[in-house]
C-alpha cells in the first residue's frame, strides 16, 4: 500500500515535468521543429527544469535528515544558520561590486560563507552534536547573518541593487542557465554521497538519546561528517536559486502523511517529494500572469504553509477518531 | 571483573567503590533518588561529570573506543522511547548496527532475540500500536542484540505483567549464569531477593550493603532506607515480603 503511494508520487512528478516543459508550447509534443522553439527548450527550459530538481532533492531531503537528527518536527534547512549565512556571503560580495569579469566566482565566495557557518555553529554548539546546542546556535547565527543582510541592504548604493539584491534573496529560478547546473549538480552527488555514507548514523536517530549513544557511533565525527554534506547542499542550492523557504519544512511532512517513517525511505521520498513540489511551484511562477516575474519563494512559502496547515489539522482529526 | 572506585557523582552518588565478578545478576535497590540509575548511567557511560574510575577487567571503561564499548556493554534506560511508526522488525535492523558481525550472523541474532522476546508474532506490526508490555520487550530486545558481556539495564521488569517479568528475571539468571555480568536496578524487593545472585543496596547516593540477598537485604538495613519494615515468607518456590510501616510508640 505504502509502495503503491510512492509510484504515485513518481508518476506524478513525470506527469509534472512533462507539462513543465510544455509550458506555453502548445504546438509540439514530443520535440519541437522550429529551431527558435528548440533552443527554449534547450537552453532556458531545460536548464530551469535540471535546477529546479536539484534544488527541490536538496530542500526536502536537507529538511528530512535535519527533522531526523535533531529530533524535531520543525526542523528546516535554514535551522543551522548555513543558508542565511551563504546568502549574506554573497550580498556582501555584491556590494562590493564582484561583478562582472569576477561573477564566475561568486558561486564560490557562497559556497565558502557556507562553510565558515557551519565552522562557526561547531564552535558555538561545543563542537558536540547535542540537538538543542545546534539548534540554538543555529537560530543565533541565522539571526545574526539576518541583521548582516539588512545592513547591506540598508546601506544599498541605489534603488536598483536594493531591488536586485532583495528579489534574489526570495529565491528564484529566472535566467539560470546550464552553467548553474554544472556547478550544483556535482555539488548535489557529493553531498549525497556524505549523507548516504552516514545513513546508518541517521537511521539510529528513531532511539532516544540515552539509547542511542550506547550504538557505538563517534558522534562527534559522525555529525561533523553530516552537517558537511548538508552544508554542500545547502549553500549550493542557496547560490543557484537563492533562499527558498518552506519546501524543506513542508516536503518531509507530506511524505510522512503518505505512512513512510524509515529514516532512510524518509529521506529518498523526501528528495522526490521536494522536487515535484518546486517543479509545481516554479511552473506556477511561470504561469501566474503578473507585470515582473513572482519570486519562487514567495509562491513557495505562500502556498506551502496553508497546505501544511491543512493536512496538519486533518491529520489530528484522524487521530483524535 | 567490574571494579568500581569511588565513583562519586554531584549530589546523587557518593564516593562507592565496588568489586563486582565478571559473571551473575546483580539487582541495584534503594529508595526512589537512592542513586540506582545514576550508578547504571555511569557504568554505562552516559554521565560526563563523574569522578573516579570504572574498570572492567582491569581495563579503565574511559579507554575504550565508542565500537569498543559498543560490544562491551548493552544500556537499558528508565524510559526509551522510539519514534516514528515503524514496524518491530524494521525498529531491530536499525538497532543491529556497529555489531562486529556478517550480515548473516546480524540476521542470526535479530532471529534469536526475537525468539527470545516471543516477538514472532508482532514482527510486522508498527511499534507505535504495541501495548507497553510489548513494547518493553521491543526495547529489551534492542538491548540483547549486542550480547554484551556486560549488561546494565534501569528497571527491566516496569510495565511488564508478572508472568513476563517473572520470564524475564528467568532469562537473565540463566544468561548471567553463561558468562555474563547483569546489573538491573529494580523495585520489586522479593524479585530481587528471589533471583539475584548479588544485591547493591543504595541510599542517598551511598552504598549501605553488598552481598548476597541474605546479607545485604536485612531487616535493620531495608528499614533505615525505606522506612518500613518488611516481614520475609521464603518457600521453594520463591519469596513473598509483606512490607508495613512502623508503628510509632
Amino acid at each position: 500500500m505504502k509502495w503503491l503511494r510512492a509510484i504515485a508520487l513518481v508518476l506524478l512528478s513525470v506527469f509534472v515535468i512533462i507539462g513543465y516543459l510544455g509550458l506555453g508550447g502548445a504546438s509540439w509534443w514530443i520535440y519541437p521543429t522550429s529551431s527558435l522553439e528548440q533552443d527554449i527548450l534547450l537552453e532556458i527550459r531545460a536548464p530551469r527544469l535540471v535546477l529546479a530538481l536539484l534544488n527541490g532533492m536538496i530542500l526536502g531531503g536537507a529538511g528530512a535528515v535535519f527533522q531526523i537528527i535533531l529530533r524535531n518536527p520543525l526542523a528546516e534547512p535554514g535551522i543551522t544558520g548555513v543558508s542565511t549565512g551563504t546568502a549574506l556571503t554573497i550580498v556582501v560580495a555584491l556590494y562590493f561590486g564582484w561583478q562582472g569579469p569576477v561573477a564566475w566566482a561568486l558561486p564560490f565566495v557562497g559556497m565558502l560563507g557556507g562553510l565558515a557557518s557551519l565552522a562557526l555553529l561547531w564552535l558555538l554548539a561545543g563542537r558536540g552534536a547535542n540537538p538543542l546546542r545546534l539548534i540554538l546556535a543555529g537560530v543565533a547565527l541565522a539571526a545574526l547573518a539576518g541583521a548582516g543582510i539588512s545592513l547591506v541592504l540598508n546601506l544599498a548604493p541605489n534603488p536598483f541593487a536594493f531591488q536586485e539584491w532583495s528579489l534574489w534573496l526570495m529565491g528564484s529560478l529566472a535566467n539560470r542557465g546550464w552553467e548553474h547546473v554544472e556547478l550544483l549538480a556535482p555539488i548535489t552527488l557529493l553531498g549525497l554521497v556524505l549523507i548516504t555514507t552516514q545513513r546508518s548514523f541517521i537511521n539510529a536517530h528513531i532511539f532516544d538519546f540515552s539509547t542511542f549513544q550506547q550504538f557505538g557511533f563517534n558522534v562527534s565525527v559522525r555529525s561533523l561528517l553530516l552537517l558537511l554534506g548538508l552544508t554542500l547542499w545547502i549553500s549550493g542550492s542557496v547560490v543557484s536559486a537563492g533562499a527558498i523557504s518552506f519546501i524543506g519544512l513542508l516536503a518531509p511532512h507530506l511524505v510522512r502523511l503518505l505512512g513512510i517513517y524509515h529514516p532512510q525511505k524518509l529521506i529518498a521520498l523526501s528528495m522526490v517529494m521536494g522536487a515535484v513540489i518546486l517543479v509545481a511551484v516554479d511552473a506556477m511562477v511561470l504561469l501566474i500572469p503578473t507585470r515582473v516575474e513572482l519570486q519562487l519563494g514567495v509562491i513557495a512559502a505562500a502556498l506551502g504553509a496553508p497546505m501544511l496547515l491543512h493536512l496538519l489539522a486533518r491529520q489530528r482529526l484522524i487521530n483524535d477518531a | 571483573m567490574l571494579e568500581l572506585n569511588r565513583v562519586t557523582v554531584e549530589a546523587r552518588l557518593k564516593a562507592v567503590s565496588l568489586k563486582l565478578p565478571s559473571t551473575g545478576l546483580i539487582g541495584v535497590i534503594g529508595a526512589n533518588g537512592a542513586g540506582k540509575s545514576t550508578l547504571l548511567k555511569a557504568i554505562a557511560g552516559q554521565l560526563h561529570d563523574f569522578t573516579g574510575e570504572i574498570f572492567w577487567q582491569d581495563k579503565s571503561l574511559t579507554q575504550f573506543t565508542p565500537r569498543q564499548r559498543r560490544q562491551l556493554l548493552s544500556w537499558l534506560p528508565q524510559s526509551p522511547t522510539i519514534v516514528g511508526r515503524l514496524t518491530v522488525l524494521e525498529i531491530l535492523k536499525i538497532g543491529a548496527v556497529n555489531l562486529d558481525l556478517s550480515s548473516q550472523q546480524r540476521q542470526q541474532r535479530i532471529a534469536t532475540v526475537v525468539r527470545d522476546f516471543e516477538l514472532t508474532l508482532l514482527t510486522q506490526r508498527c511499534y507505535q500500536e504495541l501495548s507497553g508490555g510489548e513494547q518493553r520487550r521491543v526495547q529489551l530486545a534492542v538491548c540483547f542484540l549486542n550480547e554484551a558481556p556486560l549488561m546494565l539495564l534501569d528497571e527491566p521488569t516496569s510495565g511488564l505483567d508478572i508472568g513476563h517479568a517473572l520470564k524475564l528475571l528467568q532469562d537473565l539468571r540463566s544468561k548471567a549464569s553463561q558468562d555474563h555480568l547483569i546489573l538491573v536496578a529494580i523495585h520489586d524487593l522479593a524479585l530481587a531477593a528471589q533471583f539475584c545472585d548479588q544485591i547493591v543496596l543504595l541510599d542517598e547516593g551511598h552504598l549501605i550493603s553488598f552481598g548476597t540477598p541474605n546479607e545485604a537485604m536485612q531487616n535493620q538495613h531495608i528499614s533505615s532506607c525505606f522506612g518500613i519494615e518488611l516481614e520475609w515468607f521464603c518457600t521453594d518456590n520463591g519469596v513473598a515480603i509483606l512490607p508495613f510501616t512502623k508503628p510509632k510508640i
